[in-house]
């Protein structure tokens, strides 16, 4: 019988602290958007790249997260913690992070915006240089261009002479 | 009877796409220097190879058509203008395709003509990591198309004020600033390179302030202040202007929609000293007035909650997105998929507000506020006739910089664009729901093309059917030169085949 109070005990303790159920598997940008009433306030995972520059404010940082489809931003709140080293451009691959945090339809703290408040970083894999690939052809086919452009020049300082 | 053009006609006009194209040439040269200041090498060689390709195509066309006078007639005029903006999204989309950023070369030239247009869809894959050059360039396209590409090369270039004339008016602007085409062109590029200078400060300075860097936030004012005030809707980032996660830089971006909306004979009048007419001006009227109806219908169709509870929220989600429809500019600080979750009461309240459209002469597209005015004011007119007594003489002026008194042909000139554009609104949206797509979002996404609005409901993806992307990139043009240009061409064409 102890036994069962026992159980009955840590049921109604979990469910007393944590009412909302969670959502913690991985969802996509769209997905959130799309469940956004199911999911508010609900605590949700995204994995994606960082993209763009962190966008540092008082008490924070703002971080854009593409998932290859969609982007979000995510609040990171000083307290978390994160810094990446990568942030996604044309010269880099940014680092590709998981989230855990806090999702909201409409966002009290940031006037209504539909974002995340991270609460947990992970780095799943750490971004890289974007080698710059110069197409010879391209270099070529540019010299050849701009040598025609010289030549019809002439041919036409000649024609009218 | 038809007319066959002579090979006159058709060597006038080629020398001048000639010297257009020569002219687009040039301006390809500028993305250059954002690649060189941002140390971008390869995208270099996509501008060197374009541009290099349209002084040989430009040169060969002034070479062989040379002409001794300038003599450019009506039809001249609106043929140069409607095959320059074809000829300008071949050549512009050259270096898009070459940044390997686009699924084809029909999606890189849906994005040259978004981008002339002044529209501000999108089809650019993975534009989060498009480089400063390419992205650079999609905005520079926005702000020639908002001046009016073949007006920026020929205002500088062209001798005779008459050749010009005809080409201004087959750019869709209809208004005369100054006493000639070429001083106001000229006018219009002094208040555009004064704003642009202005709003790019404040928003580099706001950027700043929001956590940009400074590169960043100077590149990013740049683009995204020739987006707003050439009321196309372009931004840097995938997000739009969610990226920036700011109500203050949106806040300037409206002011930016809203001088980018004002007619530029009005811009005028305001940098002379008249500031009465912003409170007279018929167009300006309409516009406050469409503006707070269309207004009233999203706010409508949004709300859940009391609204005194959520006014900021309503303020910033539903007036911000309505504004930039209205406007025709397609900034956006929703997702696609939040505003296709809105009721139809507020899709529809978005539909009419992009339709109706800003200011003529200025960088909007849709029917514009001064036909609306015109039109309600005969609407009035005749009403007014029906209740007064027969023997009454009856005159309804309007004012629109002075006092005009309004005549059947304004009246019938402003209902016949007003008609072309409900027409192309609703083919478009045909075509659409002809492939599958549901009829409020095929009129959304059509709406949006034709009055050059950019805002989307997701219909435009890459994955969308080639045949309606060619839908839309026609639909842009001919929203953008507001239909005389390309009847006058399709007039042309028929007339080779059929005229005598």
């Amino acid at each position: 019988m102890l036994k069962y109070k026992g159980v009955i005990f840590i049921f109604f303790f979990i469910l007393g602290f944590n009412l909302k159920p969670v959502f913690s598997q991985d969802l996509t940008i769209e997905e959130i958007i799309k469940r956004q009433e199911e999911l508010d306030q609900k605590e949700i995972s995204i994995s994606g790249e960082i993209i763009g520059e962190a966008l540092c404010r008082k008490g924070g940082c703002w971080f854009n997260i593409n998932d290859g489809n969609f982007a979000i931003g995510v609040w990171v709140p000083e307290e978390v913690r994160f810094k990446p080293k990568y942030i996604g451009s044309y010269k880099y691959r940014g680092d590709k992070i998981l989230v855990d945090g806090i999702f909201n339809r409409r966002c009290k703290q940031h006037l209504g915006e539909l974002d995340i408040h991270a609460k947990k970083i992970t780095l799943l894999k750490e971004g890289e240089v974007i080698e710059e690939r110069i197409d010879k052809g391209k270099i070529f086919l540019s010299i050849l261009i701009w040598v025609g452009v010289c030549l019809i020049l002439i041919l036409m300082r000649l024609s009218r002479k | 009877m038809l007319i066959r053009p002579n090979l006159k006609d058709i060597k006038v006009i080629l020398y001048y796409l000639g010297r257009i194209i020569v002219g687009l040439g040039v301006s390809f040269i500028l993305p250059i220097f954002v690649g060189i200041i941002f140390k971008e090498t390869a995208p270099l060689y996509d501008f060197l190879l374009s541009s290099g390709l349209c002084f040989i195509l430009g040169l060969i066309l002034i070479w062989i058509f040379r002409i001794k006078e300038e003599t450019v007639t009506w039809m001249h005029g609106m043929l140069i203008v409607s095959l320059s903006w074809l000829v300008a999204m071949f050549l512009g989309a050259i270096p898009l395709f070459l940044s390997g950023h686009y699924q084809g070369y029909l999606d890189s030239c849906f994005e040259a003509m978004s981008g002339l247009a002044t529209t501000g869809l999108t089809l650019t894959k993975d534009l989060d990591h498009l480089s400063f050059t390419h992205n650079f360039f999609r905005h520079l396209l926005m702000f020639m198309g908002g001046q009016g590409i073949v007006l920026v090369f020929l205002s500088f270039l062209i001798k005779t004020q008459m050749g010009v004339f005809k080409i201004y008016v087959g750019e869709a602007r209809d208004e005369i600033i100054l006493p000639n085409v070429v001083s106001t062109a000229r006018f219009i590029w002094i208040v555009s390179i004064t704003y642009l200078i202005l709003g790019t400060l404040i928003l580099a300075l706001v950027g700043i302030k929001e956590g940009l860097s400074i590169p960043q936030a100077i590149f990013n004012g740049l683009c995204v202040f020739m987006a707003g005030f050439d009321t196309g809707g372009f931004s840097p980032h995938s997000q739009n202007i969610l990226y920036y996660h700011s109500f203050f830089y949106e806040l300037i971006t409206i002011v930016i929609m809203v001088l980018g909306t004002i007619n530029f004979k009005l811009h005028y009048s305001l940098w002379s000293g008249n500031r009465k007419e912003i409170v007279k001006n018929i167009e300006i009227i309409s516009f406050f007035t469409t503006v707070m109806i269309t207004f009233s219908i999203v706010i409508l169709g949004i709300v859940q909650k009391p609204f005194s509870q959520n006014f900021l929220l309503y303020f910033r989600q539903g007036f911000y997105q309505l504004f930039s429809a209205h406007s025709g500019t397609g900034f956006s600080n929703l997702y696609s998929l939040q505003i296709k979750r809105w009721s139809n009461l507020a899709i529809l309240g978005l539909i009419v507000a992009m339709g109706l459209g800003g200011g003529v002469c200025s960088t909007t597209g849709g029917i514009k506020a001064l036909r609306i005015g015109i039109i309600f004011k005969a609407i009035v007119q005749d009403i007014k006739r029906i209740l007064l007594p027969e023997s009454t003489v009856l005159v309804e002026k309007f004012h629109h910089i002075k006092e005009i008194i309004l005549e059947d042909k304004h009246v019938r000139s402003c209902m016949i664009i007003t008609f072309c554009y409900l027409f192309l609104y609703f083919l478009g949206a045909l075509i659409a729901v002809g492939l599958g797509y549901p009829f409020l979002d095929a009129l959304f996404e059509s709406v949006s093309a034709s009055a050059n609005v950019g805002l989307s409901l997701g219909i435009t993806q890459l994955g969308m059917p080639s045949i309606l992307k060619v839908t839309y990139i026609l639909q842009m043009w001919i929203g953008r030169l507001e239909f005389i240009a390309i009847f006058t061409l399709i007039g042309f064409l028929v007339s080779i085949f059929k005229g005598k």
